[in-house]
């Protein structure tokens, strides 16, 4: 059984020039002990899709089905006894420590708040905690903007497995790390997921990242899931505009085998009031009229457990795979 | 013959640059002993971490360091022959001098991209008359003139020029930094420095930019120097690279060397540390360890402790950068041995 | 251990080598300390204060005579070595009366400062936190509320409830509760959107350890600033009240009513209104002072 169900899972924001539809009917599944890589842009409510999946913020409407239970109907209460299970690890290290609490605190203050033990039995756990995410004891009483950004991210990281949660939220868990720290942390974070059987649901812009990590990998654009597929097999063929866009954007750290980039053209369109079609229209090299004019299309099965959506998904393959070179 | 004579000038040339920062806690010492040389049409990538001294060097570069606690200790900065370092006891006149010069010569001779564009650019000016400032500042030419040339920089990076009057909040991210790049070379500057230019920007429009740039160092020749962590624009647009670690260049060379023929751990480290997009790579090789605080630098080989290769030797000496083969340079005493 | 050691640097190594590489762990906190003790104006400003309040402390040992004592050989004398300020119109000794103002004074505004950071600052705090309709409608309550001179609420208030310590502390406090409230509110929010609160909030912090433990604590430096400087414009408004006759009553000798019942021998005796006058501008001074080395230190830009 799936550990996590999404359905048609809406937030939207009264803003003053209308509503934004950050995360607009997404669906998915993710089974226990695997990780869901989500990509997308900036603004294409990826964040949004993981604070609202944990509660921390509130959806319009749809289920998350945690463990065979609707948890997005729970009251604050309710929520607060599965929260354990649901933790987030936090994409900047620099922001999210109170800069005020010692390693120490800021490690056990999850057990304080779900009244874990007794203060030496929590102090024992901080300390068991921090030799897992390997963050030398001696930084036990350092501040965080004493340390630099890999261990900062480690005590996060420590903060969310505290409470032995099966579900973690990765929101750009490495992206404000330096390259050599990046690694590391990726390594330690697929290290515990085996240790821990954790599963994992993955947010980053970073395509070779999410390639790297994930099993599965959703798209997303303007809050919406426009792709969905096993990881590798998303990087051998894309059945929508966005994603072989997307990809070919991507600076390769290498000097052979260079592909020409498809360049898409303009930039994102609002999300506030968007008007009912293919949100990717405005920017599509494909775009037909039909694309402009009838409501957005859905997701269809392309090929085994690999989505997509886009009015001309059939001929796409080949029209991509021939631009793509 | 003179292609070649255009070979010999470089438009930079930086010998054993040492910058230290004086502060109440101690002295850090930013840039230990940088040299190298941009020629005309030369894109250099300048690769590094967090507090490698990436931007130090630059803002050397621009005589834009904050004094104090900026001060450069020793060394050369020869912008198109002319140097910019004054000798330790420059008089006040001769500091006044240089700076009178450098104002004319930023903008003009020596331009820069700063990371964010979102605050570099002043929010009650329309960006039209932004780029026509800074024409007018140099070119000494009249309002309509500078006006023209404005549109022209517009065009030129891909704004249509019904934007002439747009004020930057009504602008993305992208098209705010395609502005300071219309700035940056409004009067057609010999070097452009750019710093982290698409650090703050998503993917696509990431590769609008640099497509733009490769775009403007073919039609105008322009040398840049390109600060960046990510070897994937490196790839992308340069022809030369730098990686520099605790403020010292560790191994330069064309990007060629660097990337097929990498010779300094660090370097094979943070190749190491790139998931790869082409193949499956199961677990990533990292350099290991923390970046070295650059308040306490220790006089052997700075990367000796994150260093997979080390040996007793290393931390007998700070080795010097040797030259493996033409052009391509390692700072390491192991780099002879292993090319033999 | 250096690359490249240069003069600057070994005179540094050496300051820091003197120093002694204790290691402290440094808060923003403690760093704003530090820095506060390199700022002169502010130095002066505290040891002002410390003076003021060891002398209100002290004042049984330090004054020669009992503030009402009544030498009536020597009525309206001038400064002398007996009487070191001069004595009154009763012939009480006024350098006595000044430094036993202090025990009157000094605790008043520091009670009425508590009182309205209490109340306006848990309104701010709370107005910041929850925001929306709660936080209009308190704020333009307090706006209401704010718009009346805070002086003339004073009074009105100390004229309503009689006339005794605790009155004058709540009438003074209710004029400074809406600024108060502002300032918390404005402190806070800046901070309410950090990451970290977030961040608690995905472990399940409550409302009330996300105020208290995270937030408040993140807000203290513009919340400190605001303190002192209200500390110094309550010494004047005590005495303000005092002089006008509405606060503390004679013989009580509080400053304020020191420079009142000396306004009479402005011409005759002008030495008894210097010295509270200097009481006065002292401790005003010293708070202002310590405001402002206060604003150097919290400031993170002038690091």
């Amino acid at each position: 059984m799936a550990l996590l169900e999404v359905k048609h899972l809406k937030k939207y924001f009264q803003v003053s020039s209308g509503i934004l539809h950050a995360v607009d009917d997404v669906s998915f599944t993710l089974e226990e002990g695997k990780t869901l890589g989500v990509v997308g842009e900036s603004g294409c409510g990826k964040s949004t899709l993981g604070k609202t999946i944990i509660r921390l913020t509130d959806p319009t409407s749809g289920k998350v089905i945690f463990d065979g239970k609707d948890v997005a109907g729970y009251s604050v209460k309710e929520f607060h006894k599965v929260r354990p299970d649901m933790q987030m690890i936090f994409q900047d290290p620099f922001a999210s420590l109170d800069p005020r609490l010692t390693v120490t605190e800021l490690i056990a203050e999850p057990m304080r708040i779900y009244k874990k033990g007794t203060k030496e039995e929590i102090y024992k756990r901080v300390k068991g905690l921090m030799d897992m995410v390997q963050l030398a004891e001696r930084f036990a009483n350092s501040y965080p903007h004493e340390l630099d950004g890999g261990r900062r991210q480690r005590i996060g990281i420590a903060r969310a497995l505290a409470l032995h949660p099966r579900f973690v939220v990765c929101d750009e868990p490495v992206s404000a790390l330096d390259v050599s720290i990046q690694a590391q942390v990726l390594n330690l974070l697929q290290d515990l997921q085996k240790e821990l059987k954790l599963t994992y649901m993955f947010i980053t812009h970073d395509m070779s990242v999410v390639k790297h990590i994930s099993d599965d990998i959703i798209v997303m654009y303007l809050g919406q899931i426009v792709e969905k597929s096993p990881a590798k097999e998303l990087f051998q063929r894309q059945f929508h505009p966005y994603t072989n866009a997307l990809l070919s954007a991507i600076p390769v750290p290498s000097l052979h085998g260079r592909k020409e980039k498809i360049l898409i053209q303009g930039e994102l369109s609002s999300p506030i009031n968007p008007k009912d079609c293919c949100r990717f229209a405005g920017r599509c090299a494909y775009c037909m009229e039909q694309c402009k004019n009838s409501p957005a299309p859905p997701l269809k099965e392309v090929s085994p457990n690999h989505f997509a959506a886009c009015h001309r998904v059939e001929e796409m393959q080949d029209v991509l795979n021939k631009a793509g070179g | 013959m003179a292609k070649d004579m255009e070979k010999n000038t470089p438009v930079v040339e930086v010998d054993d640059l040492v910058v230290h920062y004086e502060t109440y806690e101690g002295v850090v010492e930013a840039v230990n002993g940088v040299s190298f040389r941009i020629d005309k049409r030369d894109v250099l990538g300048l690769v590094g971490e967090t507090g490698a001294g990436k931007t130090t060097i630059a803002l050397a570069l621009m005589q834009l360091l904050p004094v104090p606690p900026g001060h450069i200790i020793r060394g050369s900065i020869k912008l198109d022959g002319e140097e910019l370092v004054l000798p330790d006891k420059a008089s006040g006149a001769q500091k006044a001098e240089l700076e009178r010069k450098m104002r004319k010569y930023r903008g003009k001779k020596i331009s820069m991209i700063f990371q964010d564009p979102m605050t570099a650019l002043n929010p009650v000016i329309p960006i039209g008359d932004q780029i026509s400032e800074v024409i007018g500042l140099h070119e000494h030419c009249s309002k309509e003139e500078a006006e023209r040339k404005a549109l022209d920089m517009l065009e030129m990076v891909g704004i249509r020029p019904e934007r002439y009057k747009d004020y930057p909040h009504q602008m993305s991210g992208g098209m705010k930094q395609r502005v300071v790049i219309a700035i940056a070379l409004a009067c057609s500057p010999e070097l452009l420095i750019a710093d982290e230019p698409t650090t703050a920007l998503d993917v696509t429009i990431q590769a609008q930019v640099l497509d733009m740039m490769k775009d403007l160092r073919n039609r105008l020749g322009t040398a840049m120097m390109l600060i960046t962590h990510d070897f994937g624009i490196v790839a992308d647009i340069c022809n030369k690279c730098a990686v520099v670690y605790a403020g010292e260049i560790v191994e330069c060379g064309s990007v060629e060397d660097i990337f097929d023929r990498p010779g300094h751990p660090y370097t094979i480290g943070l190749f190491g540390s790139i998931p790869s997009l082409t193949k499956d790579v199961e677990r990533l090789m990292p350099v290991q360890g923390q970046t070295i605080d650059p308040n306490d630098l220790p006089p052997y080989c700075s990367f000796y402790d994150r260093c997979s290769r080390c040996t007793k030797e290393c931390k007998e000496q700070d080795p010097a950068l040797t030259e493996v083969t033409k052009g391509h340079y390692v700072k390491c005493i192991y780099a002879r041995k292993e090319d033999k | 251990m250096a690359k490249n050691i240069t003069p600057e640097m070994e005179k540094m190594n050496a300051r820091r080598m003197k120093r002694g590489k204790k290691k402290h762990h440094s808060t923003p906190m403690r760093d704003a300390w530090r820095r506060l003790c390199r700022n002169r104006t502010a130095i002066l400003g505290m040891v002002i204060i410390a003076v003021l309040v060891l002398m209100a402390v002290f004042a049984p040992f330090i004054a020669p005579y009992m503030y009402d004592e009544m030498d009536v050989m020597n009525m309206l004398k001038g400064p002398s070595a007996i009487h070191l300020f001069g004595t009154d119109n009763l012939g009480r000794d006024m350098f006595s009366r000044c430094i036993y103002g202090a025990r009157i004074t000094l605790p008043i505004a520091i009670f009425t400062v508590a009182v309205a950071v209490l109340t306006g600052g848990t309104l701010g705090v709370l107005c910041a936190y929850f925001g929306g309709q709660f936080d209009m409608i308190v704020m333009r309550l307090l706006d209401i509320w704010g718009s009346i001179p805070g002086l003339m609420l004073s009074i009105a208030i100390v004229a309503a409830l009689g006339n005794n310590m605790h009155v004058l502390v709540i009438g003074l406090s209710v004029g400074a509760v809406p600024n108060m409230a502002r300032t918390f509110r404005g402190a806070i929010f800046t901070v309410v959107d950090s990451d970290y609160v977030e961040a608690s909030r995905s472990i399940g912090a409550g409302n009330f350890s996300i105020m208290f433990r995270h937030l408040l604590p993140n807000a203290v430096g513009p919340v400190i600033l605001a303190i002192v400087g209200l500390l110094g414009v309550e010494v004047l408004c005590v005495s303000t009240l005092s002089f006008l006759g509405v606060g503390v009553q004679p013989p009580t000798p509080e400053w304020g009513s020191l420079l009142g019942a000396s306004k009479e021998f402005l011409n005759s005796a002008s030495y008894l209104c210097t010295f509270p006058g200097i009481f006065i501008v002292l401790s005003v001074l010293g708070f202002n002072l310590l405001g402002d080395g206060l604003r150097d230190a919290l400031d993170p830009r002038l690091k």
